[in-house]
């Protein structure tokens, strides 16, 4: 099971659970495969995170890597006070798993924007050509 | 630490009219806001013949931390919109730290990201007047700003503690002067007369479920004052995130996707009151 933000979610995933818009209301149930039109949808309702099942992204192979790393080391030292205490430690873990999304979210839109980039050079020379 | 030695640094701290940056039309707005007869446009007028103080004023109503679409582009606008107490406020608060803005580093920063992150929680979880919320979280350390005016000595103090032993801020003047800054907020609360919602939630945002009317208030500033710890956006005086008391989010019923829309909105504002700096 792996929370991963919209923007990495791809055709064939299987949601782990539900997607829950802010008020509550149930989009899609716990077990669907997901489909092109189905993340569009999802996305459209305002929903930026799913959680899927299995480990389908990659996030340490993705280029936010360096960044998540420099603030997995700062919260560590946020928190250097609090480790035994359990609540404390939970949340710990919550802002390590959002800064760790929030990471890859943004490497994503970066190789999305440079592949976008790549492809624009490419029809350019051929219209040169 | 002796009974005299804190009634002494009491006196002292509270000797706040000798602050140089304090306005003059901050008196008489308080006067005002307190008599029942008094209009908006009284209030306005006062405000707006300081004119360093009412563009310090505006810079703020149209700042992230508010929200609100368009330009507010005069003083009696943002009066309707925000009320009195908001404003009076932005008044302590900007007046305040004008003082201290070059030798406490990084704590107006501090202010206006937890004054950013309480109007964020206070707005999730759907709670009316979320600008109050806000103008909580400006003055929650305030104390701290008026300690290290007026006691310089022990602010040093404080720092080298903070420094060589590794503890917080709160511990440090604990040790060094027999009381918190959230002590101190209690005091300029009622010096100042602060309506009794921001000043229950300044003077508890360490320990909220000790605040007897306004545990909401002080449970919002409580968590959004550690949020901007996580992210350390400005400088608090220590390199630490306070204790969060489960049951200040229990008592709020801020549950997990919740947190996550604050944190996806602090993401994206934090960059945009970057520049909201003082002067």
């Amino acid at each position: 099971m792996q929370k991963i933000p919209l923007k990495l979610a791809a055709a064939g995933m299987k949601l782990a659970k539900s997607v829950e818009r802010a008020d509550g209301i149930v989009l899609v149930g716990e077990g669907t495969e997901l489909s092109d039109p189905l993340i569009t949808r999802i996305g459209q309702a305002g929903v930026s995170s799913i959680v899927v099942q299995g480990s389908p992204v990659d996030m340490d192979g993705l280029e936010g890597g360096a960044d998540y790393g420099r603030i997995r080391g700062r919260l560590e030292h946020l928190f250097r006070k609090h480790r035994d205490d359990r609540f404390m430690a939970a949340l710990h873990g919550t802002f390590d798993r959002y800064f760790r999304a929030k990471a890859a979210e943004a490497a994503a839109e970066a190789a999305a924007l440079r592949s976008l980039e790549e492809n624009d050079a490419d029809d350019s020379v051929q219209a040169d050509a | 630490m002796t009974q005299d030695l804190t009634t002494q640094y009491k006196g002292q701290i509270l000797a706040v009219k000798n602050l140089p940056t304090l306005p003059t039309a901050l008196e008489e707005v308080s006067r005002l806001v307190e008599d029942p007869n008094s209009s908006t446009e009284q209030i306005a007028r006062v405000i707006a013949y300081d004119q360093v103080l009412s563009a310090k004023v505006l810079k703020m109503v149209n700042s992230p931390i508010y929200g609100f679409p368009g330009r507010i582009s005069s003083v009696q606008h943002a009066l309707v919109l925000l009320g009195f107490n908001v404003i009076r406020g932005l008044i302590i608060s900007t007046s305040v730290f004008d003082d201290m803005n070059k030798t406490m580093v990084g704590l107006w920063d501090h202010s206006v990201g937890c004054a950013l992150a309480c109007g964020e929680v206070a707005r999730v979880l759907g709670f009316k007047d979320p600008e109050e919320y806000a103008v909580a979280g400006l003055l929650h350390d305030l104390g701290k700003v008026v300690t290290a005016v007026q006691l310089p000595q022990a602010k040093k103090a404080l720092d080298v503690l903070v420094r060589t032993e590794d503890i917080t801020y709160l511990e440090a003047e604990k040790r060094v002067l027999g009381f918190g800054h959230d002590r101190v907020n209690l005091w300029l609360g009622r010096h100042w007369n602060l309506p009794p919602n921001i000043c229950e939630a300044i003077a508890y945002h360490h320990k909220p479920l000790s605040a007897q009317n306004y545990t909401q208030f002080a449970c919002v500033v409580h968590v959004g004052n550690f949020l901007t710890r996580v992210f350390e956006y400005g400088n608090g005086g220590d390199d630490n995130v306070p204790y969060m008391l489960p049951h200040a989010m229990k008592l709020l019923k801020l549950n997990q996707r919740m947190l996550e829309q604050v944190l996806d909105a602090l993401c994206a504002k934090f960059i945009e009151v970057a520049d909201l700096k003082l002067g």
